[in-house]
């Protein structure tokens, strides 16, 4: 933790190498999210940049080093967020390529369901799947990074993952 | 299809691409300058120290010149900005623009360069600022105004030839002016805009508005208010496009009133042209105010000492503590009257959720030791919620109550609570976590609140 104080000191005082080291502990999971949220790769890169943008303008005003991570998540999603509403673009999903799984074909045709059927829900919606499921954020901490009270964001994740899976089965159908 | 099946395939999907190498330092390289202090924590105020909080200044008139030679020429002094008419559209002006005014050694008062206040012109038009300090106390609070040919000069000349529409960076914001004067610098980058300008000292005066007194004399004055608004004589409201949104609550706590009375001055009321009804009004607070009610720690330094206060014309609510900007929303959500669930161990209720995308639907609920035991939808949107959700989902009074206060701690935009004067109960409750945001928002209407056996 000390590291972590030192580097967001440093970042705060305008080290942007320190700065750097901050984005390369977040930027992976944070690509990750803003995925889900805008669907693409090329808009979840933008809203990525833009995050960090945000966030190289807003740090100072980061008082408690340890948030780096959560508050720097935050910035993402509400970057992503407006990616999307921005986009409201009806981008299409992006390539579906993932040589990891071993169940590839079966799990590549469910992405792409997937993917199909996150580009029916909002943004909002989204953005919290992917924090539930992507960032592994319990509901209270889900709840904090989007500003919403846990009650609140427990019913939300309740019926976006219900309006998620009737997509899933109408499509599948 | 489980719940884990389809985490498992958002996480691949999520998986599916990658950022491409060197993006961070792509994205370093690109970074623009920043101040060594960067924006400043607008409510670090700290305890101790004087403070005047101001908020949002309307510009009716923007026909003024600046004269030649751009920054270095200065605009008349000791005029006050007064409240427009209207919201005047800037041609070319499509996202905020921040006026920094920088104090100077004899400039403003204090003899510090630590002190600085705050303009933000938006695209309507409009100008918000607020004075602040770096907890350097101050001996008095000062209130800074430009008149509104001084404003209409600085946005011309910032969006003008050479302006802040074609330069990165034109003036650095190191540079301070004689002794006497404020320094107002252009500064530019991808996301802010700063605009440094030399005004004489003249411009920042402390000048509270004698006429206005106390909040009970202001509440006097706010009496009339709704039938000015009515007959075309006044124009009121409280635009919530920036995150310095002010937040309403209720203001029966007689603690605050106390304060108010016998520690803050009302320096400026003035309406605000995009809602009616409303108004702001700048208040100061004498130094060492301690605050009775809930503070909390912000984002960004400091502890609450200050406020700013939005007033509706009606009296029945107005406003709490409002950041011009950040996400802190420290409102008092006491009431004179305060619900305690446990007082009322079975009771029913009418609930009626109309906006947003949470439940909508009229619903009979059921209470009993705290606790959801029963709903019924009374429409046909409430069937179908009741059917489908879980009962801890539905509110009992104490939830609503929570609920708001959540939502005030998480920083929304919106908080619009209605409490019961005899019981405290929660009458309505709106609430926008983004202003901007389509369908975040929630709305509950409480109606037949009634004890069961």
């Amino acid at each position: 933790m000390g590291d972590l104080d030192a580097l967001v000191e440093e970042a705060k005082a305008g080290n942007r190498e320190a700065f750097g080291d901050l984005l390369r502990m977040e930027v992976g999971t944070a690509f990750r999210v803003a995925r889900v949220i805008v669907r693409t790769d090329a808009a979840a890169q933008d809203a990525v940049q833009e995050a960090c943008i945000r966030a190289w303008r807003d740090l100072p005003r980061l008082r408690d080093s340890s948030r780096w991570a959560g508050w720097f998540r935050q910035v993402v999603v509400r970057s992503a967020i407006d990616e999307a509403r921005r986009d409201g673009r009806a981008r299409r999903p992006g390539p579906i390529l993932d040589p990891v799984t071993p169940d590839a074909a079966d799990a590549l045709a469910r992405r792409d369901l997937v993917a199909r059927a996150l580009a029916g829900l909002g943004p909002d919606e989204r953005a919290l799947l992917a924090l539930r499921f992507v960032a592994d954020l319990e509901v209270p901490d889900l709840a904090r990074t989007l500003g919403i009270p846990e009650g609140t964001a427990k019913s939300r994740l309740h019926r976006s993952l219900a309006k998620l899976r009737t997509r899933l089965l109408e499509m599948d159908r | 299809m489980t719940d884990d099946d389809l985490r498992r395939a958002i996480r691949h999907h999520a998986a599916s691409g990658e950022l491409p190498p060197g993006f961070v330092e792509t994205v370093v390289d690109q970074l623009s300058e920043r101040s060594p202090r960067g924006r400043p924590p607008l409510f670090a105020w700290l305890a101790g120290v004087a403070i005047v909080a101001v908020l949002a200044v309307g510009v009716a008139a923007w026909g003024g010149r600046l004269p030649a030679g751009g920054p270095e020429a200065t605009a008349s002094a000791g005029e006050t900005a007064g409240p427009s008419a209207a919201a005047v559209a800037i041609p070319g002006v499509d996202e905020d623009v921040v006026l920094s005014l920088e104090g100077t050694p004899g400039g403003m008062a204090g003899g510090t360069a630590d002190n600085e206040v705050v303009f933000r012109l938006t695209s309507d038009g409009r100008v918000d600022y607020v004075d602040y300090d770096f907890g350097v106390a101050r001996s008095e609070p000062r209130v800074a105004y430009l008149n509104p040919d001084q404003v209409a000069a600085l946005v011309e000349w910032a969006i003008g030839p050479g302006g802040i529409g074609e330069a990165d960076t034109l003036y650095e914001r190191a540079s301070r002016g004689p002794a006497g004067h404020t320094v107002i610098t252009l500064q530019s980058d991808a996301l802010t805009k700063q605009i440094v300008y030399q005004l004489p000292p003249g411009n920042l005066v402390t000048d509270p508005d004698p006429t206005l007194g106390t909040l009970g004399a202001l509440a006097d004055r706010l009496s009339h208010f709704s039938d000015d608004v009515e007959a075309g004589n006044a124009v009121g409201g409280h635009s919530a496009v920036d995150d310095d949104v002010a937040r309403v609550t209720a203001l029966s706590d007689p603690r605050l009133r106390d304060v108010l009375e016998r520690l803050a001055r009302v320096e400026r009321v003035f309406p605000d042209e995009t809602r009616v009804g409303h108004l702001f009004v700048e208040v100061s607070l004498e130094a060492d105010v301690a605050w009775p009610l809930d503070t909390c720690d912000i984002d960004h330094g400091g502890r609450i000492t200050g406020a700013i206060w939005l007033v509706e014309a009606d009296e029945r609510r107005i406003a709490g503590v409002s950041p011009m900007w950040g996400r802190t929303n420290c409102l008092f959500d006491e009431s004179a009257a305060r619900w305690v669930e446990r007082e009322w161990p079975a009771y029913s209720y009418v609930l009626e959720s109309d906006c947003g995308w949470n439940f909508a639907g009229r619903f009979r609920i059921e209470v009993r030791d705290g606790v959801v035991v029963a709903v019924d939808g009374l429409d046909e949107a409430g069937n179908r919620g009741a059917s489908t959700m879980p009962l801890d989902l539905f509110p009992t009074m104490a939830g609503l109550l929570d609920m708001a206060a959540d939502a005030r701690a998480s920083g929304a935009d919106i908080v619009n609570l209605v409490i019961d004067p005899e019981d405290g109960h929660p009458v309505s409750l709106e609430i926008d976590w983004v202003f901007e945001a389509v369908d975040d928002e929630a709305c509950f209407a409480v109606e037949e609140l009634a004890p069961q056996p």
